[in-house]
């Protein structure tokens, strides 16, 4: 499945109070996590699965809940 | 476009946004408000984040041509790395003031303080440390940081599509 594709499922993180990965949620059973880059120089996002880098975005998809979003 | 044109314009858009704000001193020439208000609009503000991140590289990208002429003038290569911090420093803070989420914002700025104590990044004294840890010493260190400056993470923008103004890579 591709970053796209990822980007486009429907997700619900939660918070997990540290800076640089502030995000995690569990999707079909594997552990999601959001880590914060170097933005603007790098890509302002990095999405983990099961502790591999999977792909950076710099926008947040849409479908993608954060707890503030609710 | 030729390069040079890409820089210059790029440092007029940079140099726009970090003076834009100052008072008018006594000499400057007055301009009607119309004009400008349509040079404002002439530099357009980026909106998605990938757009900031191409406003900031477009800033950055000026920095290795104006190290030659620092160079050319005989600047030491400490002062050529905090000009070049300067330049980087006031970019990086002008791209998140752009940002139009405040949350995303003040999760870098989060981010930030836990990696470096501090919300806007790290200081020129922290790069210096940096460097010495990874063994660099006497003007090589001052050299990494201006490199550093002016670099725009080719292989994100690589991988991303994101271009200098203008450009065609």
């Amino acid at each position: 499945m591709t970053l796209a594709q990822l980007c486009d499922r429907p997700v619900l993180w939660r918070r997990t109070g540290k800076g640089e990965f502030p995000y995690v949620a569990t999707v079909a059973g594997q552990d999601w996590l959001i880590r914060i880059n170097d933005f603007p120089v790098e890509p302002m996002y990095t999405l983990l699965i099961d502790g591999r880098e999977v792909g950076d975005f710099d926008d947040w998809p849409g479908g993608w809940q954060r707890p503030e979003d609710a | 476009m030729t390069t040079a044109r890409r820089l210059m314009l790029a440092l007029c858009a940079f140099l726009f946004l970090a003076v834009g704000q100052m008072p008018v001193q006594a000499g400057d020439v007055a301009q009607p408000a119309a004009v400008v208000q349509a040079d404002a609009a002439a530099v357009q503000q980026p909106q998605s984040n990938a757009e900031i991140r191409q406003w900031y590289n477009d800033q950055v990208v000026v920095i290795s041509a104006l190290d030659a002429q620092w160079r050319a003038e005989g600047v030491s290569a400490e002062q050529r790395a905090r000009r070049a911090q300067d330049i980087r420093h006031a970019a990086r803070i002008k791209a998140r003031e752009f940002m139009q989420s405040k949350q995303e914002m003040a999760e870098l700025q989060a981010r930030d303080m836990e990696k470096y104590g501090n919300p806007d990044g790290p200081t020129f004294d922290q790069l210096v440390q940096r460097a010495r840890e990874g063994g660099l010493t006497d003007d090589s260190v001052y050299e990494s940081i201006v490199a550093s400056a002016g670099r725009t993470s080719a292989d994100y923008n690589a991988k991303y599509g994101v271009k200098p103004q203008g450009g065609t890579q």
